[in-house]
């Protein structure tokens, strides 16, 4: 029954983290597994929901810790003078995105954002997660968090535009 | 303010706001602008993606068995009565007693509002899984004495009221959030109690 | 959690004990154990029957004196490092009910956590995180700040009091609730119709949160204390002799007796009391 009401959205986080199926899958299993393991230990101080949700994502920050992704890049944090995104948007005004943007359009572009952008993007954005327990669960600071945030709406921002104008030629 | 130094900052005030020359920057440059209106549109769009796919039928198998491995469940078909079952056995028929009521209330919280109460726990005239549960935690702590279990009869006889009169307020208004978090504390204080009961039986 | 699954194969050698003492008092025996433990310490007490007090002392020690109330019943002490676990033993059915008395004495920053039945059980003086838990087990916490507490009985009486700056959970079923001088970012009192009390001035622009279902929730505050208040009771009364400054435009729907919303003073703490059937009263201290 637990499986059955959660495993949407246990799945979906940790697809939508990883961008790979198979991958998502091993993690939906193991996060299950965990719950049945650790739910005596839940005494009711949050919602239920949010406990296995918070379950799920380590379950995934570990996993991409083994494998040695680099969840925050800390070096992009101490180079604020090599930011990108901001320099094409000085002068120039290009047409907003507002109304533009689909569902699918934008999960694929979230797919095809660089891992360590794509999980703050997801913890912050889509899981509703603040920064500071972002940093927490990531051991970066507040202030990297952010940064990060912003380059992975920035990089969303152009491949959002790419696409629609993509679409426009092809029409 | 240039952009270059109002984007430097933006990371860091997109969300809060900034300060009064970063906001009157934010008015007077329509490049700016535009940019704090897209990030901000992607962040709003992100918050509307729902989960959509479900994971295959293997994930579920491989749960299964991993749990059958483990001990946590046992194999199909059909659990085996409590009196003769294995000093632990009891112990996680309570544990998955209280999975049930914990799932059961997380379920009533998220349905849809139109939904009735009653189709989603069950009919009156049936015993439902949590009565048979309540049996169970009686059995678990049918050895100890007699003034703890009379502590348990009674206090499964108030946390079943409570889930009782919550359940009828929110059939009676599924819009009210007090309500609701009514039955979700009953059903709390009730898995609290299958949770004491595992305890007291170690 | 509170009570721990005992593995016989890893208790550590009684080389960890110092100074052990055993006073022979007419058919009970008094033991005295003291644990070296660095900072931040951790200790567990299951003590199924009899009473459990813990207060802080200076030293880096624990000091463990139990009264063991036959030669039927032994405890159980499990080292490792900083975390110590004492568990009481009952060599044979039947011996266990007799109670057995557990006295420590902890550094003042030694998280403490206590399963005891029947208790009571006593707390003062701490620093750290605070997790008690028993069917019918009274429970005093006095005088403690900067840790967690969380307490869980269906029937004891839970008395706190100068209680501040952690979170405080509490969960009864029956047993009343009483609180004085207690505050922090989040207090919560749950109950099924155990009757909650609390005098105070709900300080440190925290969250207050007591819910029952039919017990009554009494509450006393001083004129200074800076509250944003909501109060319901979905079939019972409610009772305000208190000057709040009523609020018209508030989420909680208003019915005349049966609910109330204002703000005292800047209005810094949230403070929400709600009871299915119970009375709520709030008046001036």
């Amino acid at each position: 029954m637990l499986y059955g009401l959660h495993k949407r959205r246990v799945y979906s986080l940790c697809l939508r983290m990883t961008g790979n199926t198979a991958e998502a899958e091993d993690l939906t299993q193991e996060a299950f597994l965990q719950l049945y393991r650790k739910i005596a230990t839940f005494r009711g101080e949050s919602a239920f929901s949010t406990w296995l949700h918070r379950l799920a994502v380590n379950v995934v920050l570990m996993h991409l810790r083994k494998k040695g992704l680099p969840e925050v890049s800390l070096d992009e944090a101490l180079e604020p003078q090599q930011e990108d995104g901001p320099k094409k948007d000085i002068g120039a005004r290009d047409n907003v995105l507002a109304g533009s943007i689909d569902r699918v359009n934008l999960e694929r572009a979230i797919e095809s954002l660089p891992p360590g952008y794509r999980i703050i993007f997801v913890l912050h954005d889509i899981e509703g997660y603040e920064h500071n327990e972002i940093a927490e669960m990531m051991g970066c600071s507040i202030g990297n968090s952010k940064s990060q945030l912003h380059k992975a709406r920035m990089k969303l921002r152009d491949l959002l535009k790419i696409s629609r104008a993509e679409k426009a030629v092809r029409r | 303010m240039t952009c270059a130094e109002f984007q430097r900052v933006l990371p860091y005030i997109i969300d809060t706001g900034g300060n009064a020359e970063q906001e009157q920057h934010l008015r007077e440059c329509a490049v700016c602008s535009d940019l704090v209106q897209d990030l901000r549109y992607i962040a709003d769009q992100a918050k509307l993606l729902v989960p959509m796919e479900d994971p295959s039928p293997r994930v579920w198998e491989g749960l299964q068995k991993s749990l059958e491995r483990e001990g946590l469940v046992k194999a199909a078909p059909a659990r085996r009565p409590l009196l003769g079952a294995p000093a632990h056995g009891w112990q996680w028929a309570v544990a998955v007693a209280a999975l049930v009521i914990l799932a059961i209330a997380s379920f009533l919280l998220h349905r849809p509002e139109a939904a009735p109460l009653s189709m989603a726990t069950g009919s009156q005239s049936q015993p439902t899984a949590t009565d048979q549960d309540d049996q169970q935690v009686l059995q678990a702590v049918a050895t100890l004495p007699p003034d703890v279990r009379s502590t348990y009869e009674q206090g499964l006889k108030d946390v079943n009221a409570y889930i009782s009169d919550a359940r009828r307020s929110v059939d009676q208004d599924p819009n009210d959030p007090d309500a609701r978090e009514f039955l979700m504390q009953a059903y709390e204080q009730k898995a609290m109690l299958y949770q004491m009961a595992t305890h007291s039986g170690e | 959690m509170v009570t721990r699954m005992w593995n016989q194969g890893t208790k550590l050698a009684v080389a960890a004990l110092l100074g052990f003492v055993a006073v022979g008092v007419v058919g009970q025996t008094r033991k005295e154990l003291r644990f070296n433990v660095g900072p931040g310490a951790n200790v567990n007490v299951v003590n199924d029957f009899g009473p459990v007090t813990v207060r802080s002392g200076s030293s880096s020690q624990v000091l463990v004196v139990v009264t063991l109330p036959s030669d039927q019943v032994e405890i159980d002490p499990t080292q490792s490092g900083s975390r110590l676990d004492l568990r009481t033993h009952y060599l044979q059915p039947g011996a266990s009910s007799k109670p057995v008395r557990y006295e420590l004495t902890v550094p003042s920053d030694c998280a403490v956590s206590i399963h005891s039945s029947s208790g009571p059980i006593m707390i003062e003086r701490i620093r750290g995180d605070i997790t008690a838990e028993g069917d019918s087990a009274n429970m005093d916490v006095h005088d403690v700040s900067n840790g967690h507490v969380h307490l869980r009985t269906l029937k004891g009486t839970i008395n706190l009091s100068n209680v501040s700056d952690g979170h405080v959970e509490i969960s009864s079923v029956s047993g009343p609730v009483n609180l004085i001088n207690v505050s922090g970012p989040r207090v919560e009192v749950r109950t099924t119709n155990g009757k909650v009390s609390y005098r105070g001035n709900f300080a440190s622009n925290g969250d207050y949160d007591i819910t029952t279902h039919s017990g009554d929730i009494d509450v006393a505050m001083p004129t200074n204390a800076s509250t944003d208040i909501s109060l319901r009771s979905v079939t019972g009364k409610v009772e305000n002799d208190f000057p709040f400054q009523p609020k018209q435009h508030t989420s909680l729907s208003l019915t005349n007796g049966r609910s109330f919303a204002g703000t005292s003073n800047q209005g810094g703490s949230s403070v929400e009391l709600r009871s299915f059937s119970g009375t709520i009263r709030v008046k001036k201290q």
